[in-house]
């Protein structure tokens, strides 16, 4: 026998060995993969478990046979213990290749190659697929760090399976799919942030003229402006922006008798105080433009003289809650905002045009 | 989508309503777009009748499954689809009931009907490049005559012209059109449009060149006033107004005005801006000031500062909230502030309604005055 015959024996022998193995195997195993499949293909997947935990000795090494297993387990929502399968497979029969992959791809930056009828990018799709469907389940009050974690893990299976796999077009459904919650979950994160600003501010009240001979109350009519400035912290998502903040006030009054028998006047009155408050804004559509109200306790001080000795000022200083509504416009650090309210107690509104820096 | 825009290029080049410059929040910085007339006002082409029935106004009275198209297609004349493209006649209606000074002994409501037109658009020649629009309506007495015995018109013209366009980017108008000057809102009581004699009653003849490109807006105007005056009171002069289109969300501009009549000089300039802020969410800006000067005795001279600020956010389709702050500072130093916070609804396309508070304060050394409060309710329809 030649070299060249002896190696072609040695092929058909292997062959041969190869196809016994073979069809005793699905001799052996046909049956309850079939089974298998044909329960699945029902969507009886407690049934295709039942004929897997049945027959697990026979079947425990087929890789069919687990990845029916796999999609019984995922059909029943048992999404960790398919995981576990799929894990299990992958420290097992994979473990090399898995590891030659991992290498590969994070190691030497190469693409990496697996050989001919490996099942391992299907694994790690599988894999990616339940990690993604773990973290879709979650919802807005879970532990956001859990989260974070099933994501990481659905993108790690999702990038190895990307690099095996010529067609990434479902993959790449899932990975938008992924996004989109995760940009859904930052929207609902409430982030916090400190803020100064300065703004212009405008109020009416009274003040009260008290006669002293006979304790007869003279109305003056209070009209101040000024600036505000002041610090506030807000936290927000993508819908709303809770928020406190507080300026002080540096203006000036003019005052006026609003009685016919009382001609006093007085104005350049220095006014000093104290506004702010708890307040919230809702974005609406849009990120950059919100709409929103504050419930501000205003409190003002003014160096006001009576006309003469014969009266006492009287509500130099006064407190008084109110409530404002609000709009404000954003670009990126700069904010303009404008409120209209009013201080209850008051004669008219007050209101605030405010620049805005944020941190 | 693709149907949708189809349509709404068929309808291009009828149609009524004022001008909303806010729908810059929707991209459009450009009054053109919307109007016949480059600058505003006056009657929708049938590309702004589409925009507003479907971009703008809610779909609260349809099925959630009608489609866009369809809603596109019932905005022409009384809830037609043109079948010509040359004759686009429209109604008009805008009714307006305000209480005034709120709170005070001088508390009044009025219903106005301010306005109520009647429209007719011509359209001529290869790719529609001549038209002519001529509309006719009530107008209510000015406040100011309420107890005069002068006998006003009730019925006027404020828009008669005809226009030409040999290209896109370039358009020529002649007749009775509002003057060219700053952002055209809607609110004619506004003091950007009031101080500066570009209200509701003011349009004037003239001749008017819009010129257009990617990156810039210019027009420019001559007027010789309104021909139904009396010869002595026509102001007449030119107005130009430049806008840098810093993108398809938002431009920036400046204008001039300067204008004579027998009695009374008249000069104008402003800057603007208009912002998109968010989807159908706007922000418009101007300053300017304004000196009338007596032609007699030039030291009989007002000057006036102006300032105008319009947030303008969308609540959802066909709802809308608006804050107006506006600042008018006089020569001998007083000056006021108006707070103008508002909601307004497009419920149904051709449907407005508007509701507005208007808080105004005087600043003045002399004396301290009451605010006023103001409450206006508006209803607008267009077929």
């Amino acid at each position: 026998m030649g070299l060249a015959d002896a190696d072609t024996y040695m092929v058909l022998k292997k062959s041969l060995l190869l196809f016994i193995i073979t069809i005793v195997s699905q001799t052996l195993w046909a049956g309850p993969i079939q089974d298998m499949e044909t329960f699945i293909l029902k969507e009886q997947f407690e049934a295709a478990a039942d004929v897997y935990d049945e027959n697990e000795d026979d079947l425990k090494r087929n890789e069919k046979a687990r990845f029916l297993q796999v999609q019984a387990l995922q059909g029943q929502g048992e999404i960790d213990e398919a995981i576990e399968v799929l894990e299990e497979l992958l420290k097992g029969k994979y473990a090399r290749q898995n590891r030659n992959v991992v290498q590969a791809l994070y190691q030497y930056g190469e693409k990496p190659i697996v050989p001919d009828g490996s099942q391992l990018s299907v694994v790690y799709y599988k894999l990616a697929q339940l990690y993604s469907k773990k973290y879709m389940d979650t919802h807005e009050a879970s532990d956001s760090k859990e989260r974070d974690k099933l994501r990481r893990k659905s993108f790690a299976y999702l990038k190895v399976a990307k690099a095996l796999s010529e067609d990434s077009e479902a993959l790449e459904t899932l990975r938008d799919k992924i996004t989109e919650r995760k940009d859904y979950y930052q929207s609902l994160q409430y982030e916090g942030s400190f803020y100064v600003f300065l703004s212009y501010i405008s109020w009416q009240d009274h003040v009260n003229l008290i006669q002293t001979s006979n304790n007869n109350k003279v109305t003056l009519l209070n009209t101040s402006s000024g600036s505000c400035s002041g610090v506030g912290r807000k936290w927000e998502n993508a819908s709303y922006e809770f928020f406190f903040d507080a300026c002080y006030i540096m203006g000036k009054s003019t005052v006026s008798s609003i009685v016919p028998s009382v001609t006093h006047k007085q104005n350049n009155v220095a006014v000093t105080g104290f506004y702010g408050g708890p307040g919230v804004y809702w974005k609406g559509l849009a990120d950059n433009v919100s709409a929103g109200i504050q419930i501000p306790i205003m409190k003002r001080n003014g160096d006001w003289d009576p006309p003469n000795t014969g009266y006492t000022v009287d509500e130099n200083s006064s407190i008084r809650a109110g409530i404002s509504i609000q709009t404000k416009w954003k670009m990126k650090y700069i904010s303009l905002a404008a409120k209209l309210g009013k201080v209850f107690g008051n004669k008219s509104s007050v209101f605030n045009l405010a620049s805005i820096y944020e941190f | 989508m693709k149907k949708l825009l189809t349509t709404l290029f068929i309808f291009l080049l009828s149609s009524s309503a004022w001008a909303y410059p806010q729908f810059v929040g929707f991209g459009y910085t450009s009054c053109a777009t919307c109007h016949y007339n480059p600058f505003g006002n006056g009657p929708l082409n049938d590309y702004g009748r589409a925009l507003s029935a479907t971009a703008v106004s809610a779909k609260w009275f349809y099925y959630d499954k009608e489609s866009e198209e369809k809603i596109a297609n019932n905005s022409g004349f009384f809830g037609t689809k043109p079948e010509q493209t040359w004759f686009r006649p429209s109604f008009d209606y805008r009714g307006l009931m305000v209480k005034r000074s709120l709170g005070q002994d001088s508390e009044d409501t009025e219903m106005i009907n301010m306005q109520a037109d009647a429209n007719v658009v011509l359209k001529f020649g290869e790719g529609n490049k001549f038209f002519i629009s001529g509309t006719i309506g009530y107008a209510p007495e000015p406040q100011s005559l309420a107890n005069s015995t002068e006998e006003v018109d009730k019925y006027r013209s404020r828009e008669h012209y005809m226009g030409y366009r040999p290209i896109p980017s370039l358009g020529i108008y002649a007749g009775l059109m509002d003057k060219i000057f700053g952002i055209r809102i809607a609110e004619h009581t506004a003091y950007s449009r009031s101080i500066n004699n570009l209200s509701q009653n003011d349009q004037s003849h003239g001749l008017q060149i819009h010129y257009t490109n990617p990156t810039l807006e210019i027009g420019a105007g001559y007027f010789v006033g309104n021909m139904v005056q009396e010869a002595d009171i026509r102001q007449k002069g030119f107005s130009t107004k430049i806008d840098y289109i810093v993108s398809h969300k938002s431009s920036l501009g400046v204008s001039y005005l300067n204008s004579q009549s027998e009695f009374l000089k008249n000069y104008a300039a402003a800057v603007h801006y208009m912002g998109t802020v968010g989807k159908g969410s706007s922000v418009l800006l101007e300053m300017g000031q304004n000196v009338k000067t007596a032609v007699l005795d030039a030291s009989d001279e007002t000057k006036t500062i102006y300032g105008l600020g319009q947030n303008y956010i969308r609540a959802s389709r066909g709802l809308y909230l608006l804050n107006s702050i506006e600042y008018l500072k006089e020569q001998t130093g007083e000056y006021r502030f108006r707070f103008g916070p508002g909601i307004q609804m497009f419920p149904l396309q051709r449907w407005e309604a508007r509701f507005e508070i208007y808080n105004t304060r005087n600043f003045s050394d002399e004396s301290s005055t009451k605010d006023t409060w103001d409450l206006l309710m508006q209803i607008h329809t267009w077929f």
